[in-house]
């Protein structure tokens, strides 16, 4: 499997530095993504799923803010792997942007409000090619009319406090676009959106990739995203991976018990108000990463747990089936 | 119908709130209609809840019903009395009666104070409770009513998560016992997990006080599980009022019908085929279009669309729409089998 892979993550571990002492945010992920095939990354707030995208793409501190160990493998159709993590900064330059690119939730914080976005564009664009500037700008409205973005010629000339939030993570889309990426990073990109807006910019991504085969690694809270676009789930919970199956088995027949209430918590229009009826939450809140017991770390919320086995040790990912694994010590009892 | 028992908690009729813009010292320029002939009334006990996008006006209507801000025209009639024109002076004593939940449980809560000043302080702007002990043992009832523990009331809001500051908010919000609450989408900083958490205690809350809400959010699936009808809102003017169920399963206005479909759900895998994907922005609510302001988006507009703003008008018992196509049958994800 890991053959094929576009890019291929083993022992990925994040370790912070704090007055407390180290704070681990990422532990012992370990994952791949094949070419064009889209992996969601799910979890709440400080489960580490940020953290590991800024790994990968080397966009943390230097040490010893921030320390990071494991690999990040990145393939180039069939050659040799290149370790992102040891490769030297300027070689590395060449990599973000080019092979694979970021956007990000905030679209008005991540552009430069003192330029066009066509010049952001074409900086982008000669950034990771031998561009002349005439060419470049081409390329910027070329680039402005496949992400949907009316009228591009004229837009071009826009600079992004003109444009609503959802053109302007049209924009970053197609800045993200202009190194034609193997893959695209997209860290919560319609959070900040509102619900007509996403649909638009989620059948963007998908037209986008279906037309130019490259993969994603799309981080995202919201379930119900999820369902819209990933081939693949990871849950994370406390900076580590608790569960990870193709979409449509996780969403449908979850193992781990913060997967299955995660999915439950999620308010659906089908259930409208019965008077009565109560949303099924999970108790308690999400763990401080600055104490993680030696436990299984969903064990305090959890409704399933018993002092033996889930206090005694954290569980390891166990593989259940093809592609289907958990860390769950329980998970056999619970899904009996 | 005029009876003290079933006159409505909150009326508001035809609120209107425009914003002038324009460049400082220059003549003004033009005027934001922020809000347009917004009617609705809550009843005792209900929840009322205003959908819309972001600059649809929702949370100008809570903060106007409150009278944060001056309203421009219409009326305001809070527990059978017009507040619209109420001073300053003659307000406070009505305020202690409607309450506001903040969206941001991190700004809305002053870091440098404990919960029990936090908690304690709407008790001494409105004089209850006679002495220092009998604050605290309020400020206490109240946040084991939340869900919290007593001794929180010694501590500071940065030793709390989100939906623990949320609920210490809530608390607040509930001190002084009031018969309305505007809740400007209280979970929606908050995680999932937690989010859930604290909708049903806002829905315990409500059964046990008898507590009308207004609760303003863009998130449907979430209005759905807390209110008892929803409102719907665009570019400041309602396009829909109707019972829960019945705006979700049979809608009667294209944008509405937009919104819904819109909605993710984790069960809905695939569903986006049959998606409508409305194009374009929110228009500018400074030059919005003539006649209904939605038909730039609508898949079904005419021609007569563009001449006179549509009214609300009744389509079934507590069903109201403004749009002029009748002949249309609009869909909704509930009826999908899926």
């Amino acid at each position: 499997m890991s053959g094929a892979a576009l890019l291929d993550v083993r022992g990925l571990s994040v370790r912070f530095r704090s007055d407390a002492g180290p704070v681990a945010a990422v532990e012992e992920m370990s994952f791949s993504i094949m070419p064009g095939e889209t992996l969601a990354l799910v979890g709440e707030s400080s489960s580490g799923k940020s953290v590991t995208a800024l790994a990968i793409m080397r966009l943390l501190a230097p040490p010893p803010s921030c320390v990071i160990d494991g690999q990040v493998h990145l393939h180039d159709a069939g050659r040799t792997a290149t370790d992102l993590l040891s490769l030297p900064e300027p070689a590395m330059r060449r990599v973000r942007g080019g092979k694979i690119a970021m956007i990000f939730q905030e679209p008005m914080t991540s552009l430069n409000p003192v330029t066009s976005v066509g010049a952001q564009i074409a900086e982008a664009v000669q950034e990771h090619a031998e561009a002349s500037p005439r060419t470049a700008w081409g390329r910027a409205v070329e680039l402005l009319d496949l992400v949907g973005i009316p009228d591009a010629r004229r837009r071009v000339h826009d600079y992004p406090h003109h444009l609503s939030g959802g053109m302007r993570q049209r924009a970053m889309i197609a800045i993200a676009l202009a190194g034609q990426p193997r893959l695209l990073i997209a860290d919560e990109p319609t959070t900040a959106l509102d619900v007509t807006i996403q649909a638009q910019i989620l059948d963007l991504l998908r037209r986008l990739q279906r037309d130019t085969g490259m993969a994603m690694l799309f981080i995202t809270h919201n379930l119900g995203v999820v369902a819209e676009i990933a081939d693949r789930v990871l849950v994370m919970y406390a900076g580590q991976v608790v569960e990870e199956a193709p979409a449509q088995v996780l969403l449908r027949a979850p193992l781990m018990p913060y997967t299955s209430g995660l999915i439950r918590s999620v308010p659906r229009l089908a259930a409208a108000r019965t008077p009565g009826v109560r949303l099924a939450a999970i108790a308690g809140n999400i763990p401080d990463p600055r104490d993680r017991s030696a436990a299984c770390t969903f064990s305090p919320r959890c409704a399933h747990m018993l002092p033996e086995p889930c206090l005694r040790e954290r569980p390891p990912m166990e593989v259940v089936a093809p592609a289907h694994g958990v860390r769950c010590a329980r998970w056999r009892e619970i899904a009996a | 119908m005029t009876t003290a028992v079933d006159r409505p908690v909150l009326e508001v009729l035809e609120l209107r709130k425009h914003f002038p813009i324009g460049r400082l010292l220059s003549r003004q320029r033009g005027m934001v209609r922020a809000v347009e002939d917004v009617s609705f009334s809550i009843a005792r006990g209900e929840v009322l809840s205003l959908v819309g996008e972001s600059g649809s006006g929702k949370t100008t209507v809570g903060r106007t019903v409150m009278r944060l801000i001056e309203p421009t025209g219409g009326q305001i009639r809070f527990r059978g009395e017009d507040i619209t024109h109420l001073s300053r002076r003659a307000l406070r004593p009505v305020r202690r009666h409607m309450q506001l939940v903040f969206q941001d449980p991190f700004s809305s809560l002053n870091p440098r104070q404990t919960v029990e000043t936090i908690l304690s302080t709407p008790l001494r702007v409105h004089k209850v409770g006679s002495s220092h002990a009998g604050r605290r043992a309020l400020v206490e009832d109240a946040l084991r009513r939340v869900g919290l523990f007593a001794a929180a009331a010694d501590r500071f809001p940065h030793e709390f998560s989100g939906g623990q500051r949320q609920r210490i908010g809530i608390a607040r919000a509930l001190m002084l016992e009031p018969d309305l609450l505007v809740a400007d989408e209280p979970v929606s900083a908050l995680d999932v997990s937690v989010q859930a958490q604290v909708v049903n205690l806002l829905l315990d809350l409500r059964d046990q006080l008898q507590l009308s809400m207004l609760f303003i959010a863009h998130d449907l699936a979430l209005v759905g599980a807390i209110s008892d009808r929803v409102a719907v809102l665009y570019l400041g003017r309602l396009v829909e009022i109707a019972p829960t169920t019945a705006l979700f399963s049979s809608p009667r206005h294209p944008y509405t019908e937009a919104l819904l479909s819109a909605v993710t759900d984790p069960g809905r895998a695939g569903a986006a085929a049959a998606r409508i994907i409305l194009q374009g922005d929110l228009p500018s609510p400074i030059a919005p279009p003539s006649g209904c302001a939605f038909r730039t988006r609508c898949r079904y507009a005419v021609a007569a669309c563009a001449e006179a703003v549509p009214p609300l008008r009744v389509r079934a018992p507590g069903h109201f729409a403004a749009c002029i196509r009748d002949d249309l049958s609009l869909s909704s994800p509930l009826a999908d089998p899926a």
